[in-house]
């Protein structure tokens, strides 16, 4: 038997590759030395923001991958998760953790009505309808919310047993951004074996490759499209949660987050949830280790003009810029999806 | 009653109305072929009878086994035992030559063993878990027509399987037509250009021209009739 090639193993390091890797690694070894404490924040935030961002872009990727609609409303979706949960445990007084379940199964039900009452009627049409419609849905949500909630920042209080630091002994990290790595961690594996091991995973893989062969072979695929957007929605909203009980919330943050999870997609590659994943852990990591790079090459240097501030928002679209340069699919994505 | 009949089937595209008053019909145990030129609509029965997408169905009826096709969606289809291998195979290109198999068995009623079925398709015996992209277009013939049988169909139907295989391959589905119609009493209703594979495998022969039946003829009949070969078939 002929072995398989697998992709990104045919090619060697080139010089440049190397002098790229040479100087992350050199630039990685000098800032923990110089500032540790600061080091090990920003990796545990770069981890911390990287998996929410795979949370969201995890639906998204879904649902572009099988009902072919780029769902602009699943920003609003992640706002929705948070806003929930200010309105169960600030509201009504119930608990966190109960939040943690009912908040996502409330966005899993709005994600119920997006499908049945708009989405459906989309599917294998222009894409650019989607595109529309899913926007449209995006602002009346924003705009609800604003009604509802108000459009002044809002902010739970997280549980005692969250609220309190570990201390590891350079720094600390408050349990919330553990617990929401932990959580994170077992979704994403969650959405794998589900997807990669289950027999309702095969039909969903195969009705993204080909739906309506899957269809000839006796899958419901309407099924499986709501199922796994009301899934997608429901993560969405978990993510929601979870950063809003981290650091609040706001409306801006559902357009601040469906742009930075559409690069996520991008640079993971459409049609690759593992692709989401890596991309996402790269954008989060890349986000919060390029500032503390640069101000590190400042001080060692002594050339200050190096040390740009704010460059951390501007990170995830430098990756998306030099990825798709590199290629154009993503680092996972098909050959021929979007090219 | 036959397995399959379809009678008065008009069918079409927003484009324009492809077929104007189909009439076949398929008994049990029975392969039968549907000849004719490229746009005659021979692809756009199959795929009438399959519920798919496209086309929609204007008139007519079809019926399966004393089941109204038309009652049916496409997902219920293979249930009652009409199967279609597409134009093109279809396979599902990052599923393994398992898994494709397992999504036929997983939805079908009353499906085949996968083990029994791969036992008929020595070729595919050492790819198993290999994804279908990487076979050869033989290879995933065979993988399609496979595919079809894990859902036990009583009328299979297939299109264009021999199309761009080389000769020796098409020996070898022609084969396979025959020992799955003999062996396992599936009917076949197989649509072809290549007249010499249709007269290989079926008994009886419909020549569809500008979406109508205008001829129904024996494999002597056609083997014989130059004339009507020039006509219908430009062979």
């Amino acid at each position: 038997m002929n072995a398989i090639p697998i992709p990104g193993t045919q090619r060697s390091i080139t010089p440049a590759g190397g002098i790229v890797w040479g100087v992350l690694v050199l630039l990685t070894v000098m800032s923990a030395i110089v500032r540790p404490g600061l080091f090990v924040d920003q990796v545990i935030g770069g981890l911390v923001y990287g998996l929410v961002l795979v949370l969201i872009a995890l639906g998204l990727s879904i649902v572009l991958g099988l009902l072919g609609i780029v769902n602009f409303a699943h920003g609003a979706l992640f706002m929705l998760g948070a806003y929930f949960t200010f309105q169960l445990m600030e509201v009504w007084g119930v608990s966190f953790w109960v939040a943690l379940i009912v908040a996502p199964l409330g966005v899993g039900l709005v994600g119920v009505a997006i499908e049945r009452g708009v989405l459906r009627h989309l599917y294998d049409k222009n894409p650019l309808n989607g595109l529309l419609a899913t926007f449209g849905i995006a602002l009346m949500l924003g705009e609800a919310t604003r009604a509802i909630w108000g459009g002044t920042p809002r902010s739970v209080v997280a549980p005692q047993i969250l609220s309190m630091s570990f201390d590891l002994g350079v720094t600390t990290v408050s349990r919330i951004r553990l617990f929401t790595v932990a959580v994170a961690v077992v979704v994403i594996a969650a959405v794998y074996l589900l997807i990669e091991r289950t027999d309702f995973g095969l039909s969903v893989r195969a009705g993204v490759l080909d739906r309506e062969m899957a269809e000839f072979l006796g899958v419901n695929m309407n099924v499986r499209f709501i199922s796994m957007f009301v899934l997608g929605a429901a993560i969405a909203g978990l993510g929601g949660v979870l950063r809003g009980a981290a650091v609040g919330m706001d409306v801006g943050m559902a357009n601040q987050f469906i742009i930075l999870a559409f690069v996520v997609v991008v640079v993971g590659g459409i049609g690759s949830l593992f692709g989401s994943v890596v991309a996402g852990l790269l954008i989060g990591g890349a986000s919060y280790l390029t500032p503390l790079y640069l101000s590190t090459l400042a001080e060692v240097t002594t050339l200050e003009f190096i040390n740009i501030p704010g460059i951390g928002g501007l990170v995830p679209y430098l990756v998306m810029i030099v990825v798709l340069l590199a290629r154009p699919r993503g680092l996972f994505g098909q050959e021929g999806f979007l090219e | 009653m036959s397995l399959l009949d379809v009678s008065e089937l008009e069918a079409g595209y927003e484009t324009g109305q492809v077929l104007f008053g189909v009439d076949l019909s398929v008994d049990e145990n029975e392969v039968v072929s549907l000849l004719g030129r490229n746009g005659a609509g021979k692809t756009t029965t199959m795929h009438a009878l399959v519920g798919a997408d496209v086309p929609r169905v204007f008139g007519g009826s079809m019926t399966f086994n004393g089941e109204d096709l038309r009652a049916h969606r496409n997902y219920q289809i293979s249930d009652l035992g009409l199967s279609l291998v597409p134009e093109g195979r279809r396979c599902f290109r990052d599923l393994t030559v398992k898994e494709n198999l397992r999504l036929a068995a997983d939805h079908a009623g009353d499906p085949l063993p996968v083990e029994e079925v791969l036992d008929q398709f020595p070729e595919l015996d050492d790819m198993r878990d290999r994804p279908s992209k990487n076979m050869s277009g033989g290879e995933q013939q065979m993988l399609a027509i496979a595919r079809s049988l894990v859902t036990n169909p009583k009328l299979m139907l297939l299109d264009e399987p021999c199309e761009g295989l080389a000769p020796y391959i098409v020996r070898r589905i022609e084969s396979i037509i025959q020992e799955i119609n003999e062996k396992q009493d599936v009917s076949v209703l197989l649509v072809e250009q290549n007249v010499a594979v249709a007269v290989a495998v079926a008994e009886r022969h419909y020549i569809l021209d500008e979406g109508e039946i205008v001829e129904e003829v024996s494999t002597a009949q056609l083997r014989e009739d130059d004339e009507l070969r020039q006509e219908y078939l430009g062979v």
